[in-house]
């Protein structure tokens, strides 16, 4: 199993990243509901894999930071799910 | 680090804690209410005004005054969308799908509305189809969970239907832009209202 998405943060904000075509940081803070340190630490380990994207923009000269899920992460969160499926299967 | 093996009793909590993540995760579109307030307005209008030239209660002349308010509509609706771009916190991929349904239907309309007028499209239809193509996007807002859209998309349908009846044709300009304002105007006060909430 993927240990990078063992996590509830990290699973989470996957999830809310499938939906969206980009999240602020702020937006995904809201919707994992976590502190600032927390979500910001767990973000730069999927960053660090590969499996989001992040981009900083400005907005009316305020600088933004927008996380996109990867096609790598997109793949990884699938596989993950398929995992957990034949391990259920095969406990059951 | 090495993936290790987890046992059952893990793996069935991490998998009902997948299910409920999913569940709570963002699904329903998200619609700004500002443009259906403002087009829903300018539809009002666009139909009120040819009713009016058409009952003799007003001059030829105000048709140009409502070719202004259109003019001031599509200004207004480039400006707005560039201030959403730049404001958004996210953009959902429903968002994308609403946005290229909606750029669509604007698109079609407005070419089948300017470009089929006269003949194929004759008196009330050019206005009507407006009305149609906005009950369309509304409606499949609807069904991606967004109850008011729904709502607000089966009244602007119900609008031409109730143009088509006898009695209420002699008045269609009117029933459109009824339809207009309560299709259209008034869900954009809810959505707007319903955000900020």
């Amino acid at each position: 199993m993927d240990d990078l998405l063992l996590s509830k943060i990290r699973l989470s904000a996957i999830a809310e990243l499938l939906a969206n075509e980009w999240m602020t940081f702020s937006a995904l803070l809201r919707a994992v509901n976590t502190t600032n340190g927390n979500l910001g630490a767990h973000l730069a380990k999927l960053v660090e894999a590969g499996y989001v994207a992040e981009e900083k923009v400005f907005v009316d000269r305020k600088p933004q930071t927008r996380y996109r899920l990867t096609k790598s992460g997109r793949n990884a969160f699938v596989a993950h799910v398929s995992e957990m499926q034949k391990l259920l299967e095969q406990a059951q | 680090m090495e993936p290790r093996d987890p046992i059952p009793g893990e793996i069935r909590e991490h998998a009902a804690m997948l299910d409920r993540i999913l569940a709570n995760a963002s699904r329903e579109v998200h619609l700004s209410g500002e443009p259906f307030i403002v087009w829903g307005i300018i539809g009002a209008v666009l139909n009120v005004v040819p009713q009016l030239i058409f009952n003799g209660g007003a001059p030829r002349s105000l048709f140009f005054v409502s070719l202004a308010v259109l003019a001031f509509g599509i200004v207004w609706t480039i400006l707005w969308a560039r201030r959403l771009a730049r404001h958004a916190e996210r953009w959902s991929n429903l968002d994308v799908m609403m946005a290229k349904l909606c750029n669509t239907i604007w698109m079609l309309t407005a070419v089948m509305a300017i470009g089929a007028t006269t003949r194929v499209f004759a008196n009330w239809a050019s206005a009507a189809i407006w009305s149609f193509a906005w009950a369309i996007a509304l409606v499949f807002a609807g069904w991606q969970g967004n109850r008011i859209a729904l709502y607000g998309g089966i009244v602007l349908a119900l609008s031409v239907v109730a143009a088509n009846l006898a009695p209420l044709y002699p008045y269609a300009g009117y029933v459109l832009a009824a339809g207009m304002l309560l299709g259209m105007s008034v869900t954009g006060v809810l959505l707007t209202t319903q955000r900020r909430c």
